[in-house]
């Protein structure tokens, strides 16, 4: 379900955080939606459980995951202006443009080159 | 300091001192295992991890300061306590001439508490044969073996001394999955050594990095990620300014910019860099394996 990657210097809990909500703002989870346990998680990953329920803590308080006595974690129903689109592509979208800085692009050019890439790009 | 609390604690090390053959082994080292803590031991070859994990079991007197199970003095634990624990010797010391079933038969005898599922799950999954000489198993067999032997009791705390070694990436996968599910009962606690740091990153929660017999290195494993980190930067610093920096692993300089690893980043070196004449400071994280690099000497990791 997810995709982890021990080696990038991103803290594991993390890279589940970001994740869920990836699939949360994407439909492919959808409010009401339950989420594997954290022992589950922990087994068929191989991560520390306590990573898993650092993530699935961090979600609950930000809204994103909820939690049910006796009950799997599951999807919280949307509110509104909550964790749009936009929210999660910001970081991505700080880096690309602090790059093009650092090389001298331009904003013009810039959207020259993404409009190019965003066809190439499948 | 047997209040209850110290009885809760699985491992408390207090001022150790190890010394074998009239030279210092380990020293200085003050740390603890809480339950649900899963501790990845790091060092090189020699600095010491073997002795630290023996010592903390109990099979050494220390020369100075203790170490704790429980409460009580590791080397002078109750049979009970003793029971609690599940040690992987890096080496094997298996009986060849037995096969895993006449050792189970022996254990079972042996140990108060025996899971029999645990083993009837495992033998099969990891494809080790009760029958069969240990004699006659390959290093890695005979690995899983003392793996399943240092679980099948239930202990409460997992020591486990390069346990992956020699096992191939598939065994060492299975090893760890089963390990995570053992870590989700209460009150477990695991300490283990590996040189494959990848393997450690993905299932520690605390990180003991041991150079010269002191343990240099005693945080959370995320905290190491967020304070450990590259930074990259534009501007020129000159050698002068980057001396005056703390806590530097590695730093590379050119007029144009560079790059510097740094042990505690935060805020405020973000600024005292920028005040120093760098701009655009970006910070990245590092690999486990390359925080270890640059935690003995910048020069290997790249």
């Amino acid at each position: 379900m997810f995709i982890l990657n021990p080696g990038s210097g991103v803290p594991i809990y993390r890279q589940l955080v970001e994740q869920v909500k990836r699939l949360v703002a994407g439909g492919q989870l959808r409010p009401g939606d339950s989420l594997p346990s954290v022992r589950e998680l922990a087994g068929t990953h191989a991560v520390n459980p306590m990573t898993v329920s650092k993530a699935y803590n961090q979600l609950e308080l930000e809204g994103v995951l909820l939690r049910r006595r006796g009950r799997p974690m599951e999807v919280a129903p949307w509110r509104d202006g909550e964790a749009s689109t936009e929210d999660l592509l910001v970081e991505p979208l700080t880096e690309l443009i602090r790059s093009a800085r650092q090389l001298g692009v331009k904003l013009p050019e810039l959207k020259v080159l993404i409009e190019k890439h965003y066809r190439n790009i499948k | 300091m047997n209040s209850v609390n110290t009885l809760k604690i699985p491992v408390q090390i207090t001022n150790l001192q190890r010394q074998l053959g009239g030279q210092t082994i380990l020293q200085d080292i003050t740390t603890q295992v809480r339950p649900g803590d899963v501790v990845g031991l790091l060092g090189k070859n020699g600095s010491g991890k073997t002795t630290l994990l023996e010592t903390l079991l109990g099979f050494g007197a220390p020369a100075f300061g203790q170490c704790q199970l429980w409460g009580e003095k590791s080397t002078e634990l109750a049979p009970a306590t003793k029971q609690r624990i599940g040690y992987v010797p890096q080496r094997d010391e298996l009986p060849g001439e037995m096969t895993p079933k006449q050792l189970f038969d022996l254990y079972r005898q042996l140990r108060p508490e025996w899971n029999d599922d645990l083993l009837k799950q495992l033998m099969p999954e990891w494809e080790l044969s009760e029958g069969k000489r240990i004699r006659r198993m390959s290093e890695g067999q005979k690995q899983k073996l003392a793996i399943v032997l240092a679980v099948a009791h239930n202990p409460d705390l997992l020591v486990l001394d390069e346990p992956v070694a020699s096992l191939d990436p598939i065994a060492r996968r299975q090893f760890f999955q089963q390990l995570m599910d053992y870590a989700c009962r209460e009150h477990t606690a695991i300490i283990f050594s590996s040189h494959i740091v990848s393997d450690m990153e993905r299932i520690v929660s605390r990180v003991w990095c041991l150079q010269n017999g002191t343990l240099t290195c005693d945080q959370p494993l995320d905290t190491l990620y967020e304070t450990v980190v590259r930074v990259d930067y534009s501007g020129a610093l000159t050698d002068k300014a980057v001396i005056g920096i703390d806590q530097i692993l590695f730093s590379q300089n050119s007029p144009h910019g560079g790059q510097l690893v740094i042990k505690d980043w935060n805020d405020a070196k973000r600024e005292q860099l920028l005040s120093l004449g760098a701009s655009q400071v970006k910070a990245s994280g590092l690999s486990l394996e390359d925080i270890f690099l640059y935690w003995h000497g910048g020069t290997y990791a790249n």
